[in-house]
């Protein structure tokens, strides 16, 4: 892992560890949410949205949601660090690829959040 | 196994943005989730989808044999290997569960 230019000593440390402690979030949420997602194929838009509404998903959706977005976050920057090896080309995809994370993290709470409340 | 859990990891990724958007349709545009549907029963989709949870799982199950090497265990070389051997045929015994289950209802 190449930690010496986008960032620093200490933020690899805290790299490594929240990459590990949203991977333990992550294995029993993502095995549950890949179940349920094939399941739920064929189902009518208001039986869908009934899943999702019903708080206890919704709550685990979101933690989901977080969890697995982050996680992306932390693993593709690590790809980005390995591959890229000029530094200012390195620094855009990175920027572009946490944008892309953290929107879609936003998008998909918004999302979970406007089906829950049925707004 | 390392490239593949990188790939692997990136598949994940890639599959739960579809997830996202399947979330952003049910929140806000009942076309686009009846558009999502025809394109998800479709065949290439289906097989797209099998694969999706099939590299998916392999992500998931690699990263627990690095969480039990990150707590020192498992590191030595036989080991090593039977645990990427139970990795490989969970992942398919796994995988399989989930779409018989599928299929079966």
């Amino acid at each position: 892992m190449n930690t010496s230019d986008t960032h620093t000593k200490e933020a690899g440390v805290a790299h490594w560890k929240w990459q590990r402690r949203s991977a333990l979030v992550l294995v029993p949420l993502s095995l549950w949410i890949i179940y349920s997602l094939v399941q739920s194929i064929g189902l009518e838009f208001a039986e869908a949205r009934a899943w999702v509404a019903h708080p206890v998903v919704a709550v685990l959706l979101t933690i989901f949601m977080v969890a697995l977005f982050y996680h992306a976050k932390l693993g593709l920057q690590v790809i980005i660090e390995d591959y890229i090896a000029d530094l200012s080309g390195r620094r855009s995809i990175l920027k572009i690829s946490n944008l892309l994370c953290w929107i879609a993290m936003l998008v998909g709470i918004v999302s979970i959040l406007k089906i829950a409340l049925n707004v | 196994m390392s490239i593949l859990h990188r790939i692997t990891g990136v598949g994940a990724f890639l599959g739960s943005v579809f997830v996202m958007l399947w979330l952003v349709s049910l929140a806000w545009d009942a076309s686009l989730y009846s558009f999502l549907q025809i394109v998800v029963v479709s065949i290439p989709v289906q097989i797209l989808l099998f694969l999706w949870t099939l590299s998916f799982i392999y992500h998931l199950l690699n990263g627990v044999r690095h969480l039990v090497w990150d707590a020192g265990k498992g590191l030595e070389l036989p080991e090593i290997y039977k645990s990427g051997k139970i990795v490989m045929i969970l992942t398919l015994a796994v995988t399989v569960l989930i779409w018989i289950i599928k299929l079966a209802s």
